[in-house]
């Protein structure tokens, strides 16, 4: 397992950036909203590349090339990717509920929400997390060292 | 983030790297025989990481062990201190 590298962070950061301004996009309109878009989702494809290829060993070996430790990294790792994608939906969700609600058309007007953007976020979002995860805790393991 | 989480009430001590100190072998080594990553030793002798009971089970046999002399809930004596109270105790 490769569990080195001072990369991990900087490019966890990335990704989750280029993640949260494509969702961000969503409440802004225009060229500039639509720039914004190409060039956050073409910095989040190169992190992810990069940030897989950081943590491809551990995320790709089956079971019986990691020891019981690299196992439950992996699982950990995983699990709380899932929570945090759940909870990044859940949050979506609000907002959903809360744009068409008929109180907030009154007092604030129609919130525009782009929900392209939306999804298209979450779908990046689902693609890096495990990644991102498992880097940041493959991390924590060398720091300890 | 931390690795793994930990029961304060639960601590687990270990012996591993004074008894690897002890035979001579590496961390590698001691990986080798076990059939983890080194990583992994290096965990566990920090109390990083807490074995399965098949992996204490191996490290005690590759010392010729007992596992309890591996590992234990209360902290071990020092080797030094088991050794001079062996040894007839104090000169007082």
């Amino acid at each position: 397992m490769n569990e080195s590298t001072d990369r991990t962070m900087p490019l966890v950061a990335l990704a989750m950036g280029s993640c949260a301004t494509v969702y961000a996009t969503a409440f802004f309109d225009g060229a500039a909203s639509g720039l914004t878009r190409i060039v956050a989702i073409l910095v989040f494809f190169v992190s992810y590349v990069l940030l897989r290829r950081h943590v491809q060993t551990a995320a790709d070996l089956p079971d019986d090339r990691l020891d019981e430790r690299e196992r439950g990294l992996r699982d950990r790792s995983y699990l709380q990717s899932y929570r945090l994608l759940g909870a990044a939906v859940a949050v979506s969700l609000v907002l959903a509920v809360f744009a068409n609600a008929g109180a907030v058309r009154d007092s604030i007007g129609d919130l525009v929400v782009a929900w392209d953007s939306v999804l298209g976020a979450l779908l990046l979002l689902s693609l890096v997390l495990p990644s991102a995860v498992l880097a940041v805790r493959q991390q924590a393991y060398t720091n300890a060292a | 983030m931390s690795p793994i989480k930990k029961a304060p009430d639960r601590p687990l001590f270990n012996r591993l790297s004074v008894l690897r100190a002890e035979r001579g072998l590496s961390r590698i080594d001691l990986a080798e025989r076990v059939g983890v990553n080194p990583q992994t030793v290096g965990s566990l002798e920090r109390g990083d990481y807490f074995p399965s009971l098949d992996l204490a089970l191996q490290l005690a046999e590759v010392f010729g062990l007992p596992v309890e002399a591996l590992f234990s809930r209360t902290p071990f004596t020092p080797l030094s201190e088991q050794l001079y109270r062996s040894a007839g105790g104090s000169h007082e």
